[in-house]
């Protein structure tokens, strides 16, 4: 055992699925909306409204608890946590107490040495989430916008796996990655669809323990990362100079303060809150079918992680490319495609070279994106059959590539109807060899005479009287043969 | 009855059985038309309720409009449906969009629903033509409709009285004649009792019969909209229209069909009676005891058998109820917080005392009270010996009754165990008040349904309710099972001889 | 269980009622006489039945994904006792009021 005090790092992420309505009733949410439009009698707590829950929202939140490793539960229900807030309209939340949805997971990631590293999930339940509100700066007003209001969050809690800042990056992260990958959540931060709150502690040599504290309004996964150094560094200097343990000092709430990079104490949390839960008694329990579940299990894509090492260790791809490949859910998805051929997988390194060479650089340039993009990964799969088959050359291909890229179509029938492939007649090559040495007599005899250069002008000339369509190395081998 | 005025008479047809009264607005060659019979509703409103207060709000342009469009469908040769031109009056915890919606509540002061209850929209659809709002004890919490923020209701037959509650306006409405039928709320008894208590019939469906949607909740476990009427056979018309599933209630399930079953009969019905429910001892039981009694004696000779059946847990079941009610309750009314609509108090300078203040201004101290009793009762450190400890009371008690309705078709009890009682005479008593509900609440627990139908009246002339429980989903039977008393009692509706504005 | 007024502010205080002194003095009583009552279900033996009191319900029961109507958000706003033509608006709060305990 090291002397070395451990950090123990939990994280609560609250996740937003990405569904058209509410989550107990049919209100339309997404982000941006005037103040107050997104709003229907449940979502305003009207009275003799009633909650009516969106399938699709369980859906989802089946669908990320698979991926992230939980057991999905048979039978579930929905309870009430009891408080006052202006952004609650009706008093209490509709969230899951002791019978969540997802259980008992966890997810795979780097740690600070680079080994692989689980990290358990608790518990992943299906709330709403509640309003937003805005505080007059100096002013005496608050004010209330109910849009959020009902809109299905995903809670998910971590065991205090976590024993560094850049660990629970990499979880926040990978997390993040998996629900873009499953098309969940948008996971955007920037717009409050993932939001997270890490709750920190240290552990002595001694064994004494600092007091848990969670930090709240953190925007960004950097500023996660901040807040934990920041609450490691402090909670250690308050052991140190004022011997605050857990036991003399209650566990508390600190928010994160971007401006001064520090965080900021908001309440002791000195009795444990009284949120009153009980059976929301107007929904049901729900059943969920085993074979639902393994529906959604057979239906979920392949994870990134799992995909990485796969492109690493049994396609052979690089880190590079395999970084650039498994980027997004688009680019991945527009990679597999391409690699899929119609006979079995084409080769990965040069459908690789493709998508993160030719590809990647139009979308630079042209700064666009995958979806603008005409040529479809089937077509450019086609393109490279072309080129392995010999059927056309790698400046053809490329200017075929230009070309599909902004109109699309199939390569094979375009090299046909132009006649686009290579010339590979050994009779046609030399008759166009013989052609460019009787046009150019001159360079023939420079050559002869020990100018090298002048071969070059010779080798042009063969590929010009052939359309640019001769296999370069066949009119190579022939023009040393006949040049002598 | 007051056979000078002209809303009133001896054969006068918003007197007349329901399926009657609708059948002569459908009937095309009939005089009889919708606006005819809301106009008189409203008359009869207009001279009986200033000493009853049976309504908070009167509704008659709404209810002339739905009437003139019945009347428009009848000249149009469409059918206008099994309750055209019938006017009904709604419980004000029921939302009519147009109409406020009081809940008899300081609290939603100028609030007014912009989105129709399932069940108002239904009766409506059916032909039904709303006249005005009832009266009740606050957020339905009480059993006499004094727990009102606009004064009590009164009772037809003895305006010294109390007409039950919380449905007491609804109760009276019917009882004096000013709405055929009406709709009403049962949480613990709120429609059945005061039923009882104005001589009329009354249902509380089973849980999940008909749509919470559009009712105001105060405990949403135990909580269904119910028919009030003058008969079974005019309560099962209004039941028809206003029940089955509907996607705004997630807990409302598919039940069996409600039509009437004419071959039921009281010869080898087995009808169980419940010792837990005795009144012997009870104090001023025993002219309701005699009541129920005179009733057995008819079933009996009717070739009816009775099984004697223990219910241990029904003697828990005030406690339990008074437990499980008002911790949903403090949920429910956690949403009057003076943010988004109703009142709010004025001049507060802080959140915490917008909130407090608000709900101390504008609630009343019975539903004070319970807001009490259910946060405590669901608080830290007490909600294991409480809440869940009622809740799991209340499992058992469903097997009870489960086991019960294995050796008997219906059970039969009193509604309460005494008539009307006076005007403040429990007001200062919570507890005597609670006790009220000591035969009612046990079918909310359960979530089985019970309807009280009328059964004679004591010495001094006041109306006692026989009630009736069933197995869940049973509520055809048990129509059925009253409409075959009622023939062979003679017991029912008797009109009070109310004095209208003199 | 007798409920002092100390319970009765601390219960009051979680229910966001505001409470006189006079009022707390004359529910205290009324409410430990109640619980007296109440109290009796302490002592049933009721083993450890399911508190559920509806029967599940399936996948395919709920509600579908598509969106229905919304209020009109001047309807909204007409029913709130302050907004200014887009936020509903109450005094200046910050922190967690929801643990007003403290």
């Amino acid at each position: 055992m090291s002397d070395a005090p451990r950090v123990l790092v939990g994280v609560e992420v609250h996740l937003q699925l990405k569904t058209t309505t509410k989550c107990f009733s049919p209100s339309a949410y997404h982000y941006g909306a005037d103040p107050n439009t997104l709003i229907d009698p449940v979502v305003m707590g009207l009275p003799g409204a009633l909650p009516v829950l969106n399938r699709e929202a369980v859906r989802l939140a089946i669908r990320t608890g698979l991926a992230l490793g939980c057991e999905i539960a048979e039978v579930t229900k929905w309870d009430r946590k009891n408080y006052f807030y202006p952004d609650l309209p009706k008093g209490y939340q509709i969230s899951q107490f002791d019978q969540p949805l997802c259980f008992d997971g966890g997810i795979e990631i780097d740690d600070d040495e680079g080994n692989p590293k689980r990290v358990r999930i608790r518990r992943a339940h299906l709330e709403e989430d509640t309003g937003k509100s805005t505080h007059d700066e100096g002013g005496n007003k608050s004010r209330v916008d109910l849009n959020r209001a009902g809109a299905p969050l995903l809670e998910i809690v971590s065991e205090p796996d976590m024993t560094s800042a850049g660990e629970a990056e990499r979880y926040l992260n990978a997390l993040r990655e998996i629900v873009s990958f499953l098309g969940t959540s948008d996971g955007n931060m920037q717009e409050g669809n993932l939001r997270c709150e890490p709750n920190v502690n240290v552990i002595f040599a001694n064994g004494d323990k600092t007091a848990i504290v969670e930090v709240k309004n953190i925007n960004s996964v950097r500023n996660m990362g901040r807040a934990i150094e920041c609450e490691v560094e402090r909670q250690t200097r308050e052991y140190h100079e004022h011997g605050r343990v857990m036991g003399n000092t209650p566990r508390s709430t600190r928010g994160w303060d971007d401006v001064n990079g520090t965080t900021v104490h908001q309440r002791f949390k000195e009795s444990a809150d009284d949120y009153r839960y009980f059976p929301e008694p107007d929904l049901p329990p729900l059943h969920i079918e085993r074979r639902y579940v393994e529906a959604e299990r057979a239906d979920l894509p392949e994870l990134p992680r799992a995909r990485r090492t796969r492109y690493r260790d049994t396609l052979g791809l690089s880190a590079y490319d395999t970084e650039i490949l498994t980027a997004g859910p688009a680019i991945s998805a527009w990679f597999e495609r391409a690699l899929a051929g119609p006979t079995g997988a084409r080769d990965a390194k040069l459908v690789a070279n493709w998508v993160q060479g030719e590809l990647m650089r139009h979308l630079n340039e042209q700064k666009a994106s995958l979806e603008d993009v005409a040529l479809q990964p089937e077509e450019l799969g086609e393109l490279v059959d072309l080129v392995t088959a010999g059927t056309i050359n790698a400046r053809t291909a490329k200017e075929l590539f230009r070309e599909l890229v902004v109109s699309g179509g199939s390569p094979a029938a375009i090299v046909e109807a132009r006649g686009l492939a290579q010339v590979s007649d050994r009779g046609a090559v030399e008759a166009a060899v013989r052609a460019a040495m009787e046009r150019h007599a001159q360079a023939v005899e420079d050559f002869r005479g020990g100018n090298a250069k002048a071969r070059g002008r010779i080798f042009g000339e063969a590929m010009k009287e052939l359309k640019g369509q001769g296999d370069p190395k066949q009119v190579n081998e022939v023009l040393t043969e006949l040049l002598g | 009855m007051l056979g000078a005025f002209t809303p009133f008479g001896a054969d006068h047809p918003l007197d007349l059985p329901v399926a009657a009264m609708a059948a002569r607005v459908r009937d095309k060659d009939d005089a009889l038309t919708a606006v005819e019979l809301v106009q008189t509703a409203l008359l009869r409103i207009e001279l009986l309720d200033p000493g009853l207060n049976a309504f908070l709000c009167v509704t008659g342009e709404l209810g002339l409009a739905q009437a003139a469009a019945v009347d428009a469908k009848v000249q149009a040769g469409e059918d206008p449906g099994p309750l055209a031109g019938v006017p009904l009056a709604v419980k004000d915890n029921l939302a009519v969009p147009g109409a406020p919606m009081t809940c008899a509540s300081k609290i939603l002061e100028g609030y007014s629903p912009p989105t129709w209850a399932t069940s108002v929209e239904r009766a409506i659809g059916a032909g039904a033509c709303v006249v005005g709002k009832t009266n009740l004890d606050e957020f339905a919490m009480g059993s006499s409709t004094e727990n009102s923020a606009f004064g009590p209701s009164r009772n037809p037959y003895d305006p010294a009285r109390v007409p039950g509650g919380s449905s007491g306006g609804s109760a009276a409405a019917v009882a004096a004649g000013m709405a055929p039928l009406a709709l009403g709320s049962d949480t613990g008894g709120s429609i059945r009792q005061p039923a009882a208590l104005c001589g009329i019939v009354g249902l509380k469906p089973t849980y999940g019969r008909v749509s919470r949607s559009g009712l105001v909740a105060f405990a949403s476990s135990l909580d269904q909209v119910g028919p009030m009427a003058r008969s079974a056979a005019d309560a099962r018309a209004l039941l028809q229209a206003i029940a089955g599933t509907d996607p705004l209630d997630a807990t409302t399930r598919p039940m069996p069909a409600l039509e009437p079953d004419e071959s039921t009969r009281l010869d080898g019905l087995r009808y169980g009676t419940v010792t837990e429910f005795g009144l012997d001892g009870v104090p001023g039981g025993e002219q309701a005891q005699a009541a129920v009694n005179g009733v057995r004696a008819t079933l009996d000779a009717a070739g009816a058998s009775s099984v004697a059946i223990s219910l241990p847990l029904v003697t828990s079941s005030i406690p339990v109820y008074y437990i499980v009610a008002p911790a949903e309750a403090s949920s429910n009314l956690a949403r009057y917080d003076g943010v988004r609509y109703g009142r709010r108090a004025e001049d507060v300078d802080s959140l915490q005392a917008l909130y407090a203040r608000t709900r101390d201004e504008g609630f009343g101290d019975e539903v004070k009270r319970r807001i009490l009793i259910g946060t405590f009762a669901l608080s830290s450190g007490y909600a294991d010996a409480y809440y869940k400890k009622a809740m799991a009371a209340r499992t058992r008690l469903r097997e009870q009754f489960d086991a019960a309705f294995e050796q008997c078709d219906v059970l039969l009890s009193a509604t309460t165990p005494t008539a009307a009682f006076g005007v403040g005479e429990k007001a200062d008593d919570p507890l005597a008040m609670y006790l009220c509900d000591i035969l009612t609440v046990a079918a909310n627990l359960a979530g089985i349904p019970a309807i009280s139908i009328p059964c004679g009246m004591t010495t001094d002339g006041l109306p006692l309710g026989l009630q009736l429980w069933g197995r869940p989903g049973s509520e055809g039977q048990l129509l059925d099972v009253a409409e075959r008393i009622a023939e062979a009692s003679g017991h029912g509706y008797v009109a009070p001889s109310v004095k209208g504005a003199e | 269980m007798d409920i002092d007024e100390t319970l009765v502010r601390h219960v009051a205080q979680l229910a966001r009622l505001e409470l006189t002194d006079a009022e707390v003095a004359g529910i205290a009583p009324q409410l430990s006489r109640i619980f007296a009552h109440v109290d009796q279900v302490q002592g049933l033996d009721v083993g450890d039945a399911d508190p559920a009191t509806q029967s599940p319900i399936a996948m395919d029961d709920l509600r579908r994904d598509e969106a229905g109507p919304t209020l009109d958000p001047r309807a909204v706003l007409r029913n709130a006792p302050q907004h200014d033509g887009a936020f509903l608006v109450v005094p200046r709060f910050l922190g967690d009021v929801e643990d007003g305990e403290g």
